[in-house]
């Protein structure tokens, strides 16, 4: 596997040059959405103050939402035959052009909104018409990321594998083995727990697998930092590595 | 150097666009690569650059093997393709934009270039006509200084007087170490620059000749009535009456017509090349 940051650096400069336009109306278009948004509630009559799940709850629809749509127009250059031909011509690595298109939509996209967040919010807190940013949901919000993370890292599978209508398509095909996976986790249940089950219906309705309840938080203890690193690490990774994968196969 | 070995390709199952094609390529020479609408030159130059997979054989550039897009083997290639797309920036910011993928890039040269085919360096891209466009990639293509220089086409949409500085400008600056592969239907406008011809019918290589070897063994001759003598490999009828191939026996080498000897040879390939 290739790689240097030279041309890693290269990559992103010429994206720079060549996308200024569509990037700096992204910009202006993003930032304007969120003041609009923020600023809507307060036309209303009784309007009290813009409390803080108003902002956390727009930050995840616009990390999931935007982040997501953005990662699924992030190989902009496969639509076409010529795009493709020209992008997968350019002298860096598979590994190269994954990276570098990875860091807008998985680093540089959140930083960038959580920035846009804080400032605007910023602005209204100094209007006096807003609570804080965030309050308990802080202890979700990682998680968030995390999930952000392997969704936006799955997103770059179907923008390498799709070379157009690639959020329409990513969301069949996820649909689908979404729904192969519960047919198959509802059939490893069923036969795991066929003692409780007669046909597909479950005869018992309180099913006690742990009998005592300091085994059932020990396993919790296990499983949490297990999680954890599924999700941070684990499925990221895996993830990126088919998307380097798709990369490699990826033809004119 | 360029080696092909064994190579198949299809685009579906049902249809085989190259069976067992083999082909060595060495520095030093530009090759004509010829043939009819559908033949699969365009592919051939996507498959050297591992845009498409072979389905057999290998492709391997100095050593490396195609469908790896080495970055180190590509940024010595350029591949100047039929079509392109290119963005609403200037020329200027183009360069700046692509030239750092290419170690040799030479400013002045692309600047020199652009000069010469009287395109200003601060246009916009897209404001730019298709000629204008092709001239400006043409010019960058060169400057990027590769050992390796694809082209598919190249004098489509080019006017007259810019045929011939085309010409002129691919021929100075050509170096001994460089493969320039010109995949072309206007044999005409790139007849006195194609030193080695290659023929692609049916999914082989018919035809793989240099042009010296041509000029020495072959010979082109245009009468005003069809000659039907003994000697007379092909004939065909043009402005003003008939041009025939025979073999050369004077010994001193003639002009090769291109567009007559691409006739020849995919209307019978076993004669011409029992002549050579």
């Amino acid at each position: 596997m290739e790689v240097s940051f030279k041309r890693i650096k290269s990559l992103i400069q010429r994206d720079f040059i060549i996308y200024k336009k569509p990037l700096t109306y992204g910009l202006i278009s993003l930032i304007a959405l969120i003041i609009f948004i923020a600023w809507l509630p307060t036309t209303s009559g009784n309007f009290n103050r813009l409390y803080t799940d108003f902002w956390f709850g727009w930050y995840i629809t616009f990390l999931l939402g935007g982040g997501l749509l953005l990662c699924s127009i992030i190989f902009w250059e496969f639509k076409s035959a010529t795009g493709r031909m020209q992008y997968l011509s350019l002298p860096a690595s598979n590994f190269e052009k994954l990276f570098s298109r990875s860091l807008y939509v998985l680093i540089f996209y959140p930083l960038l909104l959580t920035g846009l967040f804080l400032m605007i919010y910023s602005l209204f807190r100094s209007m006096g018409i807003s609570d804080s940013f965030i309050g308990h949901q802080a202890v979700a919000l990682k998680y968030i990321w995390g999930a952000y993370l392997s969704l936006g890292s799955t997103m770059l599978i179907y923008a390498i594998v799709f070379n157009n209508y690639v959020g329409p398509k990513s969301f069949i095909v996820s649909g689908f083995i979404y729904l192969v996976c519960v047919i198959i986790a509802v059939l490893i249940f069923r036969i795991i727990m066929s003692d409780f089950f007669v046909g597909m219906t479950m005869t018992h309705d309180n099913v006690m697998i742990f009998d005592e309840e300091k085994k059932l938080e020990n396993m919790g203890k296990t499983l949490l930092p297990l999680a954890k690193f599924i999700l941070w690490v684990g499925l990221p990774v895996y993830l990126w590595t088919v998307a380097y994968f798709k990369m490699t196969e990826k033809q004119v | 150097m360029i080696d092909i070995q064994n190579l198949k390709f299809s685009y579906s199952r049902k249809t085989t666009l190259f069976e067992n094609l083999e082909l060595q390529l060495q520095e030093g020479k530009i090759y004509g690569l010829l043939g009819k609408n559908g033949t699969g030159k365009s592919t051939l130059l996507k498959l050297l650059l591992g845009l498409h997979f072979p389905k057999d054989g290998l492709i391997t550039i100095d050593g490396h093997n195609s469908v790896k897009r080495n970055p180190n083997l590509l940024e010595d290639i350029f591949f100047l393709s039929e079509d392109y797309e290119l963005p609403n920036i200037s020329i200027a910011s183009y360069v700046k934009a692509q030239s750092p993928f290419y170690p040799k890039f030479d400013h002045s040269k692309f600047a020199e270039i652009l000069k010469t085919f009287e395109v200003e360096k601060e246009a916009i891209l897209s404001q730019l006509s298709y000629g204008q466009k092709k001239k400006t990639v043409i010019a960058f293509g060169i400057a990027t200084n590769t050992k390796y220089l694809f082209m598919d086409e190249p004098t489509n949409g080019l006017d007259i007087p810019s045929k011939s500085q085309f010409r002129k400008v691919l021929l100075s600056g050509f170096r001994d170490d460089q493969i320039i592969i010109i995949s072309t239907h206007q044999i005409r406008d790139l007849n006195q620059l194609i030193e080695s011809v290659i023929i692609i019918e049916d999914g082989k290589i018919i035809f793989n000749k240099d042009v010296s070897v041509l000029e020495e063994k072959l010979s082109f001759n245009k009468s005003l009535s069809q000659d039907n003598g003994p000697s007379i490999v092909y004939s065909e009828l043009m402005p003003g009456g008939y041009i025939s191939i025979a073999p050369n026996t004077n010994g001193e080498p003639g002009e090769v017509e291109l567009e007559v000897l691409f006739n020849a040879v995919i209307n019978n390939p076993k004669a011409i090349n029992q002549l050579i």
